[in-house]
């Protein structure tokens, strides 16, 4: 007998529920672990673009996902512009890329007026690229 | 001794195996933890536009830009790891999404903060008059992105 470790939502029933999503955990679904994160406080985009260097430490190109703090507090996603963004406006600071390959996490900002500074939170997970 | 939970993929031994991706649960990682997903619409008035740019006939259309944002309070504190989706005519793709050709462009992206996700539309549009309405999915994570 295939053995199991579940834990369901409240008011679901282990034995019966057949719908996932219902499940805290399951163990036949593997979880998707971090494996390391890492903050970068003030850093400041004096150049266009500035990359901001960081060594992961992982034996393969790692599953990855980071989020920048632009000044005005408003955190984006990897390819955002800032959230100020709009065309035929002289708003606004940069946009936000990340790059990796087997050594390093590159952090891509680009500086269409003048410097400013970002906070950088990155996640290293599981699996390769 | 270090005491552990581990769950093993079938057929990796939790007592030596060294491999992070052949185990199912490792007490020694982190996961991100769902704290919410939902949906909500972006609307706005075309007459709201923020700039125009003049038609170049015989083949360029005037264009009118448009901004509009709508938001979600999370209510966590913090700001949390979350994810956004925009819809299309026939997909669903991960935020921030850029599209355009040579006349029509939008770009589509979702932030946070520590009290709310930002939803925000950008584009160009053939019309000055009307409404329009685009729907956006997301996720958040109780993770603190200490951010």
């Amino acid at each position: 007998m295939t053995q199991t470790i579940r834990v369901s939502k409240a008011g679901k029933n282990v034995l019966t529920e057949s719908n996932f999503n219902n499940y805290i955990f399951y163990s036949d679904k593997n979880t998707f672990k971090i494996l390391a994160t890492g903050l970068l406080t003030s850093q400041t985009v004096d150049a266009n673009p500035k990359t901001f260097t960081v060594a992961h430490e992982q034996s393969v190109t790692p599953n990855f996902f980071a989020f920048c703090e632009f000044p005005d507090g408003k955190v984006a996603t990897p390819n955002s512009k800032d959230y100020t963004y709009q065309p035929y406006s002289s708003d606004g600071y940069g946009q936000f890329d990340v790059e990796v390959d087997a050594t390093n996490l590159y952090f891509i900002l680009t500086k269409p007026s003048s410097n400013y500074n970002v906070n950088i939170r990155y996640y290293l997970f599981e699996g390769s690229l | 001794m270090t005491q552990k939970i581990i769950i093993s993929k079938a057929g990796y031994n939790i007592l030596t195996e060294t491999n992070v991706n052949n185990l199912i649960f490792s007490s020694d990682y982190n996961t991100l933890k769902y704290a919410t997903t939902g949906t909500i619409n972006v609307t706005g008035n075309y007459a709201d536009y923020y700039h125009t740019v003049a038609a170049v006939p015989p083949f360029f259309p005037a264009t009118y830009w448009n901004r509009a944002e709508a938001t979600v309070a999370h209510g966590l504190g913090y700001t949390p790891y979350f994810s956004g989706y925009m819809e299309g005519t026939a997909f669903r793709a991960q935020t921030p999404i850029y599209f355009g050709d040579f006349i029509y462009s939008g770009y589509h992206s979702v932030y946070a903060d520590s009290n709310y996700l930002y939803f925000t539309a950008v584009f160009n549009a053939e019309y000055s008059t009307g409404t329009y309405s685009f729907t956006y999915y997301y996720r958040i994570f109780k993770n603190n992105t200490g951010l």
